[in-house]
């Protein structure tokens, strides 16, 4: 068994990658179907997922079911244009706030200035490239089904009414402020787009984006959201304490279910925290990272490295050592989910923090 | 050529630099080559052999990828068919006595608590990286300009004034591009097209 087997056709699939700054999963749906959450791609390389479905001899353009856009982060979008024009038969779902008036006028209009981020730039070039094959978004909000094949079918749990009303009225261009403005300092946190996907043999996970505390506490009190419990969470907001609510482990998740999840470092930032750690490992023994948060340093010249010492200023390479969780079960029966790790993925308890 | 930026700070110890008229610097001409992704198989619960995951590396740039050293040199690729850069053509002018020992282009993503937070192109060794750079490493007067999305050039090097040699680090921002009405209502107009076709309205 190697990581270049494709799954059995009645064998679910879930696969996380992440290279310390960047989190995509890919989802094997059963009957070769495939469903893939977020994107990146390391420097001037084709997004992962396409890469990873190459590797294990599939054709993206005929497998790729879905593609989800959790929320318009940097770390989740690169390569989000490219990934959805070359799989056709993919429908692409994001929060429905973003097919307000106020988000495409406003992110068409800083993708003319040149002004927008990745994320951004990404979600305008997927809308660009829907209206050219005429397809649209398939819209995600509370407790809606946004996908159903033979083999599973998938929920959106968030965002709720309040974080996209909120996330309007913060679009709306104010007084002496310069339109769009608001764009940048806007947290798309609180709309993420957090998953429940189920699969045929009635086995659940549980993807949940960068979806924060608030947002949960909305979850929970959803009762129109479907009623279960996952054996897999992907941890949201890369095991940050703002995304943590002992509820979702509670009324969610199986007992000590599987956590996965993609660590997240820029600069002198970085997450899951020491903390961290140690909590989402009081909550099940069985959590892993896509990193093993070993990040080598750009080599340089020597009297560069000693200024840079001198200086308040902390600099990391973009894409850190790749890593892959990979999760694989029969869909039917009560089997349990078989773990393997890949590149620099690790047991969370060998995670340096 | 114009100077475009603004006055450059020189932290290490001389802040009176003369400024000058040296041609921009470029990106180094050939980039260096970036080794395919690959996932060497480690540790599991099984023991998988040890073949790396093989991926092809496209030669061509991708779309998705466009970085600030190419957009602020001009060079940029027409990355989305609606987009339409308007960013600095040039770099800012500095001192004919400068020696750069490295050189980034950066790009502004986040900006808290007395730092903000860049992607940065190495324009020196070549290969992408980020940074948190404390705000107190950009002249007073350069602060202002600190917005997300603000392009900067920042050169380390020495300097020789009047025989002195002083070593600097210097951050300069670029203008940066502003959103215009026009510039709004074209996206309305996108906007408002895309959503009747679908029936959002
Ligand atoms: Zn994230």
């Amino acid at each position: 068994m190697t990581e270049r087997n494709a799954p059995h056709s009645d064998e679910a699939e879930v696969s996380l990658f992440g290279p310390g700054y960047g989190e995509c999963a890919v989802v094997h749906a059963g009957g070769g179907d495939w469903i893939v959450l977020d994107s990146f791609g390391p420097p001037r390389e084709r997004p992962v997922a396409l890469q990873y479905l190459d590797a294990l001899g599939l054709d993206p353009a005929r497998s790729v079911r879905l593609i989800v856009a959790t929320h318009w982060h940097d770390d989740h979008m690169k390569g989000l244009g490219e990934l959805v024009s070359r799989c056709p038969e993919a429908h692409f779902c994001c929060a429905s706030a973003l097919g307000s008036r106020e988000f495409m006028s406003v992110a068409a209009a800083l993708a003319r200035t040149g002004l927008p981020d990745q994320g951004i730039r990404e979600i305008h070039a997927v809308m660009t490239h829907l209206d050219q094959t005429d397809a649209q978004p398939v819209w995600a909000m509370a407790s809606r089904r946004i996908h159903r094949s033979s083999g599973c079918e998938v929920w959106s749990l968030s965002p709720h009414d309040e974080a996209h009303t909120s996330f309007l009225k913060s679009l709306a261009p104010r007084p002496g402020t310069v339109p769009g403005r608001g764009m940048h300092s806007l947290t798309p946190n609180q709309l993420s787009v957090a998953l429940l996907v189920r699969f045929g043999g009635g086995a659940s996970c549980l993807f949940g984006a960068d979806l924060e505390r608030r947002g949960w506490t909305a979850v929970l009190r959803d009762d129109t959201k479907p009623r279960c419990e996952s054996s897999v969470f992907k941890v949201p907001h890369h095991g940050s304490a703002n995304a943590h609510l002992e509820g979702v482990w509670d009324e969610l998740l199986e007992p000590a279910p599987i956590a996965i999840l993609a660590p997240w470092r820029r600069g002198r930032g970085a997450l899951p925290k020491e903390g961290d750690v140690a909590r989402i490992l009081a909550c099940t023994p069985s959590a892993y990272a896509t990193t093993d948060a070993t990040s080598g340093a750009t080599p340089r010249d020597r009297w560069v490295k000693k200024r840079l010492g001198n200086i308040k200023a902390h600099i990391t390479p973009e894409s850190g050592a790749h890593g892959m969780i990979r999760l694989r079960r029969a869909m039917d029966g009560e089997s349990s989910w078989r773990v393997d790790l890949f590149g620099s993925a690790c047991h969370l308890r060998d995670f340096a923090a | 050529m114009p100077r475009i930026g603004l006055t450059a700070t020189n932290l290490a110890t001389d802040s009176n630099a003369p400024e000058g008229t040296l041609p921009s610097p470029q990106p180094p001409s050939v980039l260096p080559s970036i080794p395919g992704y690959r996932l060497p198989v480690r540790s599991g619960t099984l023991a998988p052999n040890e073949v790396p995951m093989e991926a092809a590396v496209s030669s061509a740039p991708k779309d998705g990828d466009a970085n600030v050293a190419e957009a602020a040199n001009g060079a940029r690729r027409n990355a989305f068919p609606a987009v339409r850069p308007e960013v600095p053509e040039c770099f800012p002018d500095r001192s004919p006595s400068l020696f750069p020992k490295q050189e980034w282009a950066g790009r502004v993503t986040a900006i808290a608590n007395g730092t903000f937070d860049a992607r940065l192109r190495d324009l020196t060794g070549g290969g992408r990286e980020v940074a948190t750079i404390d705000l107190e490493e950009v002249s007073p007067e350069d602060r202002g300009r600190i917005r997300v999305g603000s392009l900067f050039h920042w050169v380390m090097g020495y300097e020789t004034i009047s025989g002195t040699r002083s070593n600097v680090s210097r951050i300069v921002f670029l203008n940066s591009p502003r959103m215009t009405e026009r510039d709004l209502k074209a996206g309305q107009d996108w906007a408002d097209r895309l959503r009747a076709k679908w029936n959002l309205d």
